[in-house]
């Protein structure tokens, strides 16, 4: 790789590294497999760097290299599967708002199980459209698939995760009449 | 959840992100690396690749090779070319050119090969309509010309065609490796002095071709039909023998112009090293 191309990447990784993180976070649900998912996409954007910086679409490209990282990754049958058995203790943070940080868990939590019960190119798709912000065409450019393909899975990824909400506020509930009583 | 709740809370579900441990120098020098690893390794793989390709293509092309008809030495029935004296007959084989024992039956998927992908052709590359071709079935029986003990390594066939004057035969005779006993000369000799004509021609590659034309009247009251032969006499020993001729045969079929192949054709099959008798 030439130094001008080889800044242009640099430049790039770096300003694009946290938003391809957090892009693969809502992906899996987990960072440290985020940050895994990151690298390696940046890894296959370097060895194709020449050919997608003369065609000024690199950051799509590097969402769609992102994505196809990531459904690999789970059609692996010995992937690395995390168990989170473990509880971690809880530390209070002092400058924290209670109620902002009340809503800011309930969002976690959300994604983490809610999300991650929607099945993964559904899951990409609404990442795609309300985390990234993309259009249906650039979401259909990412994935690969048609607009109307987009548009389906986008429908059936919102009734998902509405049925695995429910879930989890039911559940939650009848935990909290549970501790109750 | 509305589509703006789902908005919100993908963005507050970032909120905690842990910082980001992202080293540009570090990962350029493992992209580098890496990248240099894999065109190592994609060197490796081309150059494997194309060992094996060599391998697995040089005896087809060493064959594809054999099936190339020489081009014809200059025979014609009227040449006064020299003998050839001095040919060295019978070569000198040992036992690893000589043939294995064989029988018919193991020699047959390999005559079948032969007659689809070598003889039939060469028969149609002189003209001969493929449809016209009957079938080759040949077997090794005795000629005059064998050595004794070596009648099962002379194999004989005809193939019935249409030729230009209507119905033809081409006689096919193959002689193992040190199965035929005439050299050249006697070849002459033995055909002498009913032969209308026999030349011998030393080929460029070192072998030896004799034509032989037979035709006319032997005696009183006795006729040859017109026959055209060319033996090709091989450096290992072999020897490949054409013979053309109408298949049915009046007295107007005792004429030289009966016979359907000329000497350039038939030098053309004989020479064919791709007709030969399997090791």
């Amino acid at each position: 790789m030439r130094k001008a191309e080889e800044q242009g990447f640099r430049e790039f990784a770096v300003t694009h590294a946290a938003s391809l993180r957090r892009t693969a976070y809502l992906f899996c649900g987990d960072w440290h497999t985020a940050e895994d998912l990151m690298q390696q996409s940046l890894m296959k954007l370097y060895q194709a760097w020449h050919r997608v910086q003369q065609q000024d679409h690199a950051g799509a490209y590097a969402r769609k290299i992102l994505l196809r990282t990531w459904l690999d990754e789970k059609r692996r049958p010995w992937r690395r599967a995390e168990q989170r058995d473990g509880e971690l203790p809880e530390m209070a943070d002092s400058n924290a708002d209670p109620d902002l940080v009340s809503g800011q868990l309930w969002a976690r939590e959300l994604i983490q199980k809610a999300l991650i019960k929607v099945p993964p190119r559904q899951r990409a798709v609404l990442v795609l459209r309300y985390f990234e912000d993309l259009s249906v065409t650039d979401v259909a450019a990412v994935m690969g698939c048609t607009e109307g393909t987009v548009k389906s899975q986008t429908a059936r990824g919102l009734v998902a995760l509405r049925v695995a909400v429910d879930a989890l506020e039911n559940n939650g509930s009848a935990m909290e009449t549970e501790v109750a009583s | 959840m509305s589509e703006q709740d789902l908005r919100e809370g993908m963005k507050l579900a970032v909120w905690d992100e842990p910082p980001l441990d992202f080293d540009p120098d570090s990962f350029m020098a493992r992209a580098e690396q890496l990248t240099k690893r894999r065109r190592a390794l994609m060197s490796v793989g081309v150059a494997t690749a194309l060992i094996i390709a060599t391998v697995a293509t040089l005896p087809a092309f060493l064959t594809a090779g054999r099936d190339r008809v020489e081009p014809a030495g200059s025979v014609s029935a009227t040449s006064t070319a020299p003998t050839l004296s001095n040919f060295p007959w019978p070569p000198n084989n040992n036992k690893a050119t000589l043939r294995r024992s064989h029988t018919f039956e193991e020699d047959q998927p390999h005559l079948i090969q032969m007659w689809v992908n070598s003889l039939s052709p060469s028969l149609q590359r002189q003209g001969v309509a493929a449809a016209s071709i009957g079938t080759w079935s040949p077997n090794f029986q005795r000629t005059g010309n064998e050595r004794a003990s070596m009648v099962s390594d002379v194999l004989v066939g005809s193939v019935s065609y249409t030729g230009p004057t209507g119905p033809a035969l081409l006689d096919v005779t193959i002689a193992g490796v040190g199965a035929w006993a005439p050299s050249p000369d006697e070849m002459c000799a033995r055909t002498m002095p009913d032969s209308s004509t026999c030349n011998e021609i030393q080929r460029s590659d070192g072998s030896a071709v004799v034509a032989v034309e037979l035709g006319g009247t032997k005696g009183k009251g006795e006729f040859y039909s017109g026959v055209r032969t060319v033996y090709h006499y091989r450096l290992d020993g072999e020897v490949v023998a054409m013979a053309s001729r109408a298949q049915f045969v009046d007295s107007a079929g005792y004429e030289n112009n009966g016979i359907p192949l000329n000497f350039t054709q038939l030098t053309e099959l004989a020479t064919n090293q791709a007709i030969t008798l399997e090791r």
